[in-house]
């Protein structure tokens, strides 16, 4: 038998398919041909002529390599497009009359007749591209060596071409693994189909509609489910078609490989610079996603076998041999149609009467006719019914209890958690990783504890929260003094919560993604978790490093020089100041070492840092959005080595007052911005009081005084008492007092309220001043 | 050995072929008879392998033939149709069948080439139908298979190249044992060509025998009796089984099986007058035959 199944009639039969489909292999050819080399022909001269034109030896000549690149891009797209079309051709005798008797005829059986079929059509589709990768290959290897060779070549492109054999490598391999899928899906087409027309529409249908549908499905689910994050229909659309794989196949090479080695992403703690791509993921991302895509080819394949061997000869003609496929296609269109209605309520009627045209068209067009029309009818209420229904049920349990899911702690192996920080350093997002069973330990108890919690709020609580946070930011937008403080933070982050992701790694390999919205005081349970931990500090000494390095690399890039300068000058920025030189520069020798050592200092001081420090230091100042607490002793000295000096705001309101300044000052008591049991300035809410906040929201009146200088001088000695306490940076569950100066927000510890009662009676006099005077804000405005 | 074995075969909720047994022994030439869509196409597939049977067996030399390279390879099918690979020329077409067949003769491709003169670099496409016809009826005679079946194998030939065909097969048969089946519904052609043949109507066979015998067992009677005023009908003749009767004037003229002595003595008693039986044809045979299973043009007038 087996010498039988080996005997060389397949390839023969694959020979005929080839021999008859010349014409067509011939084009594909010449696209492949025009594609990969082409591309890389153009991008590699390019870097070619500029890094000769950078070092002098030609000048005058530019070469732009984009419309190349787009030519052969297109060529490279048109014949990869081209594979469901190859799938068509190998199997074609299978939807002609005649050409079935002459094909079933020959001395083959269904196997073999199927794989030489499928390997005509492969090859014809496959061998083009490996021979055009392998053209690209040789380019790559005559060209880059000769650019690198380049010693004026700037360091953005010596980062670019250092990994680009990897990636080469990577992103041919895995065109060519989603190409095997995407030819793989139309021989499961050309099983499932008797006629030519059905095979064609079939095949785009499906791979529009196996991303289309999972994506439509699972943004519905994951918008209205708490959560479930859009992030995990990746594993779905990214691992289950051709169309999402490309994408993901994209994300993987640009997010995890070349923009890693980057710091593009200057707000991400995970941005790596000049580390290999292993450090970032990417090859075991890579990996796995390749595996699993293989997987499936192969799954698809042995469907495809089995399917064209139970399908009969008299099956030619029939529009659909298999009617399951489609019925899967026609639930799947009436599926993506419905899911619109999930955006807007108002479409429901619409959508459902748009589905129905779709849906009996599609039944026409199969049964050719109105034969049986009433089935049809009965179908396609089914089919709405159980999209409704499933719907429902999702949304009823909480998609089958995943939303409350937290795996075992025995099963995991690490847990990732992603969020964005504010209030220190409000531009960072923190990614961070733990693997030590303690915090994991902590990072659940604090996922059960938020479930638990929001589980609690009704809908009508979480709605009059949703509305009152939203006229509470109009309110707060509509005050002028919120101009100048929007220049340095995104006011559209102000009252939102923050987003926060906790990946889960098992044992197993799998992925369990979740995402919430995070208040004031859950942000702090999670701080509370990571501060002092070798990750956070590790994380954002890293940062700081790559930030700083950046910059020195973006000015060394104007002098096409890829090596660091050996002296370079720093801005520590002040978070509050009243005069408009608000940074202090100072002055670096040997800058790439320095950078290393101030970061390492950073680290360990952050890993020394606690909770109580973190809530109730003063922030001296930042390093590229990175705060200086009080108890960084290490970074402080490091900059004081360095020429750093200490900013105070006593002596800076000395400064405004002997300038004879204007100031204003707004003083709000407690109970008007009292976010529940904390008092934060840049944190208005809390989850756990949105019915405090409710009650109170007709009250938010406030204290405000405008001192002109007489009146400064008046009160210099209390306003210096109240101010010579006032921090920028105070977390607490005391109510306390809090102080706009000029714009700007300070609270007053608790401890001191009664310098802050002391000014407001003294201020009693000025309140109504306010309303009628506009302070002159080109005096006194602090720009940062 | 070609064998059927309670063969049924089903298309949808038609049934093509009915518990059907059928063996054609090696070296005969096998006629298949039958109305507009009694099965012989099917019967044809089946053999070839084309076409699975829902139940029973079809058997080549005793092996089931449907996805079975050995019994395949004995077997080659010429269907009713001319288009399948008109990218080839007919050299490629040979060389792509040669391929398959090990036992391919290039002496007798070449040797039938040169009777039928065909062009061998020309693309098939361009052939006319009975040229497409000829080529391919050369290389499955070139194939040199132990079975050789035959859909409507001369239709599109003209009167010169059917006899050319006709002596072509019988030369194959002659020298090799070869196992012609062929489906027609053009009698004559089965007549000169075949030894045997299965007469089938509604997915069953009606008969199937040596077409000697079949021709001497079906006789066409022109009689009078002496008795001109008496009426005869059928059933005045219970031992013979009639085909057709009808009466013109005072001439009766039946249409029954058995020899003639059988239908002489049937008619005796009633004293004959005149009592001729002319053989019948084998289009006569098959038009009386599906007339009694009620396949009668007469429905039409």
């Amino acid at each position: 038998m087996t010498a039988k199944f080996l005997n060389n009639y397949p390839a023969r039969n694959a020979l005929r398919i080839i021999s008859q489909n010349r014409k067509f292999a011939i084009v594909t050819s010449i696209l492949y041909l025009l594609g990969i080399p082409m591309i890389m022909f153009a991008g590699l001269t390019e870097g070619y002529l500029s890094a000769l034109n950078a070092a002098d030896k030609i000048s005058g000549y530019s070469f732009n390599c984009e419309p190349y690149v787009f030519i052969g891009g297109f060529c490279a797209a048109i014949a990869v497009f081209l594979g469901f079309f190859c799938g068509i051709r190998a199997f074609e005798d299978e939807w002609n009359k005649t050409r079935v008797d002459m094909l079933y005829s020959l001395p083959l059986n269904g196997t073999q007749r199927f794989f030489s079929n499928y390997a005509g059509g492969f090859v014809m589709y496959a061998v083009p591209y490996v021979i055009s990768v392998v053209i690209g290959w040789v380019i790559l290897l005559i060209m880059l060596p000769m650019i690198q060779k380049m010693e004026t070549l700037s360091i953005e492109y010596t980062e670019d071409y250092k990994y680009f054999y990897l990636y080469y490598f990577l992103g041919t391999l895995g065109l060519f693994v989603l190409m095997c899928l995407y030819y793989t899906i139309s021989a499961v087409c050309a099983s499932c189909c008797g006629t030519l027309f059905e095979n064609i529409y079939t095949n785009i249908l499906l791979n529009a509609l196996i991303p289309g549908t999972f994506a439509a499905v699972l943004a519905v689910i994951t918008y209205n489910i708490d959560g479930l994050d859009f992030e995990y229909s990746w594993d779905f659309i990214g691992f289950m078609s051709p169309v999402g794989g490309l994408i993901y196949l994209c994300y993987l090479i640009l997010d995890k490989g070349m923009d890693a080695n980057y710091i593009s992403n200057y707000d991400s703690t995970y941005c790596g610079y000049n580390e290999a791509p292993e450090t970032q993921g990417l090859i075991p991302a890579y990996l796995r996603w390749i595996v699993c895509i293989l997987l499936l080819t192969v799954a698809l394949t042995v469907l495809a076998w089995k399917l064209y061997q139970h399908r009969k000869a008299e099956h030619v003609g029939k529009p659909f041999v298999y009617s399951w496929i489609y019925y899967i296609i026609l639930t799947a269109i009436t599926i993506c149609i419905l899911c619109i209605s999930a955006a807007e309520d108002d479409f429901i009627i619409a959508v459902i009467l748009f589905s129905a045209i779709v849906y009996f068209v599609m039944e026409v067009i199969r049964k050719r006719g109105f034969k049986k029309f009433w089935l049809s009818v009965v179908t396609y209420i089914v089919t709405v019914a159980v999209a409704f229904g499933g719907y429902i049920l999702i949304t009823v349990t909480d998609a089958f209890g995943r939303v409350s899911y937290i795996p075992a702690l025995a099963t995991i192996s690490s847990a990732e958690i992603t969020f964005s920080g504010y209030g220190t350093g409000r531009s960072t997002s923190y990614d961070l990783t733990y693997k030590d069973r303690e915090t994991l330990q902590k990072i659940q108890d604090f996922q059960k504890n938020y479930l638990r919690n929001h589980d609690s709020l009704t809908d009508e609580l979480q709605k009059l929260s949703h509305d009152y946070h939203s006229q509470l930011y109009y309110d707060y937008n509509s005050y002028d003094y919120s101009s100048s403080y929007s220049d340095y933070y995104d006011n559209y982050n102000l009252f939102d919560p923050t987003s926060f992701t906790i990946t889960y790694h098992t044992i197993t390999g799998t992925n369990i993604h979740r995402s919430y919205s995070l208040y004031d005081d859950e942000y702090l349970e999670i701080m509370q978790i990571c501060i002092g931990t070798d990750a956070f500090a590790e994380a954002n000494a890293r940062l700081l490093k790559n930030r700083l390095l950046s910059e020195i690399k973006e000015y060394n890039n104007q002098t096409h020089s890829y090596e660091y300068p050996a002296n370079a000058s720093l801005d520590i920025r002040y978070f509050y100041s009243n005069d408009t030189e608000s940074t202090r520069r100072i002055y670096l020798t040997d800058a790439e070492n320095t950078i290393k050592s101030l970061s390492a200092v950073y680290q360990k001081d952050l890993s020394a840092l606690t909770f109580e420090n973190y809530c109730t230091d003063e922030i001296i100042g930042y390093i590229q959005s990175l705060p200086v607490y009080e108890s960084c002793s290490g970074t402080v000295s490091f900059l004081k080595e360095h020429g750093f000096s200490e900013f105070s705001l006593t002596s800076a309101l000395a400064n405004q007052y002997s300038n004879k300044n204007t100031l204003e000052i707004r003083i709000f008591a407690p109970e008007n911005y009292r976010s529940g049991s904390l008092n934060y300035p840049s944190c208005v809410f809390s989850s756990e009081h949105e019915m405090y906040l409710k009650e109170n929201s007709e009250s938010y009146q406030d204290i405000a005084m405008l001192l002109d200088s007489s009146v400064m001088t008046k009160y210099y000695p209390e306003l210096m008492e109240m101010l010579s306490h006032a921090r920028r940076h105070y977390i607490s569950s005391e109510p306390c007092y809090l102080v706009y100066l000029n714009g700007y927000e300070f609270l007053i510890p608790e401890a001191y309220s009664d310098t802050v009662q002391n000014i407001i009676k003294l201020g009693d006099y000025h309140y109504y001043q306010l309303n009628f005077y506009e302070p002159n804000y080109n005096s006194t405005n602090v720009y940062f | 050995m070609m064998q059927l074995k309670n063969t049924v075969k089903q298309f949808e909720d038609f049934t093509a072929l009915d518990s059907v047994n059928l063996e054609i022994p090696k070296g005969t030439a096998f006629g298949l008879l039958g109305s507009n869509g009694a099965g012989k196409s099917t019967i044809l597939r089946l053999f070839s392998g084309i076409y699975r049977p829902e139940s029973g067996e079809v058997l080549i030399d005793g092996e089931p033939v449907y996805d079975n390279v050995n019994a395949k390879q004995k077997v080659f099918f010429i269907n009713d149709e001319t288009v399948q690979f008109g990218g080839y020329t007919l050299r490629q077409l040979k060389d792509f069948y040669k391929q398959f067949y090990p036992e391919f003769s290039e002496e007798i491709f070449e040797r039938l080439e040169k009777v039928i003169q065909l062009p061998m670099n020309k693309k098939i496409s361009t052939f006319s139908k009975g040229m497409k016809r000829q080529a391919i009826v050369i290389i499955g005679i070139a194939c040199c298979t132990p079975y050789l079946l035959l859909d409507e194998a001369f239709d599109g030939l003209d009167p010169t190249m059917r006899i050319i065909v006709k002596k072509m097969l019988v030369d194959a048969m002659c020298e090799r044992e070869l196992t012609v089946v062929i489906s027609s519904h053009n009698l004559k052609e089965i007549n000169e060509m075949c030894d045997t043949a299965a007469l089938l109507h509604h997915g069953k066979i009606v008969f199937n025998r040596e077409l000697d015998s079949l021709k001497g067992e079906v006789h066409k009677i022109q009689t009078a009796f002496k008795e001109k005023e008496r009426i005869f009908t059928r059933e005045d003749f219970p031992n013979l089984e009639i085909l057709h009767f009808e009466k013109t004037q005072s001439i009766y003229h039946i249409i029954a099986k058995g020899s003639e002595e059988q239908i002489h003595q049937a008619l005796a008693p009633f004293e004959p007058v005149i009592a001729d039986l002319i053989p019948l044809s084998l289009e006569e045979i098959f038009i009386y035959e599906l007339e009694v299973l009620g396949y009668d043009s007469k429905v039409f007038e």
